[in-house]
């Protein structure tokens, strides 16, 4: 890798137009955070596919985004476009425990299966929320995105996000409830 | 189940894992393989679409071996210049 490991997204976009190593840059650099955040929304088992599917629209793109928005912003959209399209390919939304999922941890199996427990439970509750308080509750809790940022993928006033961040939470809580599942400290 | 109880699912569920970290190694891999097919099938298509050129033009070469037509162009031109140039 050259120097395009530092420099910020929004020169990286326009340079992966022409040159794939830029695009590998911000591929490398993303990746994983849209592969945890598509676990969290349609389980881990579906996650590469949306992961896939965000890269190759953002490849196709490249040449319409003109770099107005953040490049977060629009990652995001087509993060959460991604998801949805996923969600609405799979059969059954009642996702199964005994759907194998991914290698996750050779390190502790253990733990990664609790973890990949708690993304299916979590994935299944939230499909559960209604579309607007989902998309607020994953961009803000699953992604980190700051409220400002959150208003602009979404299109909508700070106060609207952070009132469907609310009532998304309490929703959540009451659906994690009924199955049971528990942080650990 | 309270905030903090919802805090701490949301910090389980978005630690990162090996998973996370090797998406954009799974996706690159895929994404070179596309690459290299498409343009495998790129320099196939133009290699038929040569061989196709060369055959054409050596067939017409072949069935007019003598002068080529001439224009009407050319014609004109001798009709008010006279022949040759």
């Amino acid at each position: 890798m050259n120097d395009y490991t530092h420099m910020p997204d929004s020169t990286l976009a326009k340079l992966a137009l022409r040159d794939e190593q830029a695009f590998e840059v911000l591929v490398n650099r993303h990746a994983a955070g849209i592969h945890r955040l598509a676990a969290n929304m349609v389980g881990p088992g579906a996650a590469d596919d949306v992961v896939q599917e965000v890269f190759i629209s953002v490849h196709k793109g490249l040449r319409g985004f003109r770099g107005e928005a953040q490049f977060s912003t629009w990652l995001h959209r087509i993060a959460l476009n991604a998801c949805y399209k996923t969600l609405n390919n799979k059969k059954n939304l009642s996702l199964s425990l005994s759907e194998a999922p991914e290698p996750i941890s050779p390190h502790n199996p253990e733990r990664a299966g609790d973890q990949a427990n708690i993304r299916e439970h979590l994935a299944q509750a939230m499909a559960n929320l209604p579309k607007d308080q989902r998309e607020a509750v994953a961009l803000r809790e699953l992604s980190g995105l700051e409220y400002a940022e959150i208003a602009k993928v979404l299109g909508i006033e700070l106060g609207t996000v952070k009132s469907r961040i609310n009532r998304g939470r309490h929703a959540l809580r009451e659906a994690l409830s009924q199955i049971g599942l528990k942080g650990s400290d | 189940m309270n905030e903090t109880d919802l805090n701490n699912i949301f910090r389980q569920a978005t630690a990162t894992t090996p998973a996370d970290q090797g998406a954009a190694k799974r996706f690159l891999d895929h994404h070179r393989s596309r690459r290299k097919s498409y343009r495998h099938r790129l320099s196939l298509v133009s290699l038929i679409l040569a061989s196709a050129a060369a055959f054409t033009g050596t067939t017409i070469l072949i069935s007019h071996p003598n002068a080529l037509p001439s224009s009407a162009a050319y014609d004109a031109y001798n009709s008010i210049q006279g022949d040759g140039w």
